[in-house]
């Protein structure tokens, strides 16, 4: 019993200095001061990274779950009639739900592992020594522009996913199941409000965007650097923000639909 | 340079107990022991990035390890450091890996920081292989390209961890006349942890051997090969028997057949 209540502790304070250190890192990582022309720069680069190239999984699996989405939907509102409200029930998911939370699983394991590998590779082959040998802090040249990046991407990734979702629920919907079009668009317009849905998932989305590359550049900056290291790291952080995504998102459901 | 009294652990290992040493300014100083006595965690606590579990470094009068962050950063800026593995930047040519410091820290144009460059990839005979990148080198000319990039802003004070490991003769010949070149003609105060310990031993002013977490050995190459110290006279003539044990500590094998 004894052993155990240790056992417990341990953890415990070992969560809590991990969590520490992961604040401290972030802290100094984005303030303090720096030359603002070199780190857009660098953070544009990192854009393109982790951003544009994280494009063609999230347009084909925004595509594909806007497809399933209008099959599903379809076949639930046939049974009551209301076959007219496609349209709605596929944007008001996309947007509350599955536009922030899909994107941000995806990004996790697309960007999220490149960039703790990334940075771990960094780790283990000196890089980050070097530069602070050279007199530049690797957390204001590599992890701040990484972290802004992730931040700026994830919401638009998200947008993007959400928009793709919208023309597949249309294309399965209108042009396969034969919703008319009319009624699919205006429903659609009707329902989904700027402040209470788009507003609400964009805020989800940025809150991801922070957790997932928080996650991802702690879990590189602060990984063992040795092979099995970077390996578990980069689980870790797959793991750890996919966990933290689906946990938050119920907080944020709750806070932002469900009158609590 | 002065280290007082350092106390430093990984886990439960102690590397250092209580290491006493000086480094004299504008010297070269071989940093000397066998393997796994934390030479390279020696340059790692002079530069800050380690911290020692107690006592003091300080450089030029700064003590390291109370320097705030920026501080410290300033005083990198003054120190060169030639890597184990020659730590380039692998997504950046041979000519941008020299050129980052310069970049980073001068305000210089893309003209005379091509001269520049081109000046100190000479110095190390890698002119020609401005345009490539690390990966299309070899171990040992990464090295001497992280030396020139070491170099590029002048420091005041570099430190050499195994530069000479990988170099073919000729290219160990021209590094030891280059890391003694650079000591005379810049006042350069250097710092070099090798293996080599005859080519090291030939350049060197001054000598810290470490051995068992302290200080084995300080003073001259001369007054090192003069010693009668047991320990000492092991090291210089690589006898497997002697105060220092070949073997990491161990229970007897018989307990573990």
């Amino acid at each position: 019993m004894v052993e155990w209540i240790t056992g417990v502790g341990r953890s415990t304070l070992s969560h809590l200095s991990n969590l520490g250190r992961a604040t401290l890192i972030l802290i100094q990582a984005i303030t303090g001061r720096s030359n603002v022309g070199v780190h857009w720069r660098l953070t544009i680069d990192q854009v393109y990274v982790v951003g544009v190239l994280s494009l063609s999984i999230i347009i084909v699996s925004g595509l594909f779950i806007g497809m399933v989405l209008g099959l599903q939907g379809y076949t639930i509102l046939a049974d009551y009639g209301s076959e007219q409200a496609l349209g709605q029930m596929v944007a008001l998911s996309l947007t509350r739900e599955l536009g922030p939370v899909v994107t941000a699983l995806l990004f996790a394991g697309r960007a999220g592992s490149a960039l703790t590998a990334e940075i771990g590779l960094m780790k283990a082959t000196e890089q980050l020594a070097s530069l602070e040998m050279i007199g530049v802090d690797p957390l204001r040249r590599v992890v701040a522009p990484r972290f802004w990046a992730g931040v700026i991407s994830l919401p638009i990734l998200s947008l993007i996913f959400v928009s793709v979702g919208c023309l597949g629920g249309a294309l399965v919907g209108v042009s396969w199941l034969g919703v008319d079009s009319g009624s699919f668009w205006a429903n659609m317009q009707a329902s989904v409000e700027f402040s209470d849905d788009v507003l609400n998932g964009i805020i989800k989305s940025v809150v991801f965007a922070v957790v997932v590359t928080w996650i991802a550049v702690y879990q590189g900056y602060d990984l063992v650097p040795t092979s099995e290291g970077i390996s578990r790291a980069t689980t870790k952080t797959v793991v750890h923000a996919s966990l933290a995504v689906l946990g938050l998102d119920f907080f944020l459901t709750a806070i932002m639909f469900g009158e609590i | 340079m002065e280290i007082n009294n350092v106390v430093f652990r990984r886990d439960q290992r102690v590397i250092y107990d209580g290491l006493t040493a000086s480094v004299p300014r504008g010297k070269i100083t071989a940093i000397v022991g066998p393997s796994g006595t934390g030479k390279t965690t020696l340059l790692r606590l002079i530069s800050g990035q380690l911290n020692p579990d107690a006592g003091n470094i300080s450089v030029d009068g700064l003590s390291v390890r109370l320097l705030k962050r920026k501080a410290l950063f300033d005083l990198r800026r003054r120190m060169g450091m030639l890597f184990q593995s020659g730590a380039l930047f692998t997504e950046l040519s041979v000519f941008e890996n020299v050129a980052f410091p310069l970049r980073v820290h001068t305000d210089l144009d893309d003209e005379l920081i091509r001269l520049v460059v081109s000046m100190k990839l000479e110095a190390v005979g890698l002119r020609g292989a401005l345009d490539l990148i690390p990966s299309e080198l070899s171990g040992g000319m990464q090295r001497r390209v992280a030396l020139a990039r070491a170099i590029a802003l002048d420091p005041e004070m570099i430190m050499y961890d195994e530069p000479f490991v990988g170099q073919d003769p000729i290219g160990l010949g021209v590094l030891l006349s280059l890391v003694k070149r650079l000591n005379q003609a810049l006042g350069l105060t250097s710092v070099v942890v090798s293996h080599d310990l005859q080519e090291t031993l030939s350049i060197a002013d001054h000598v810290i051997m470490i051995a068992n977490t302290r200080v084995a050995f300080e003073g001259s190459p001369q007054d090192m090969r003069l010693s009668e110290d047991s320990l000492v006279q092991q090291f210089l003539h690589g006898r497997p028997d002697g105060p220092v044990h070949f073997h990491f500590p161990a229970s007897p094998i018989e307990d573990a057949l």
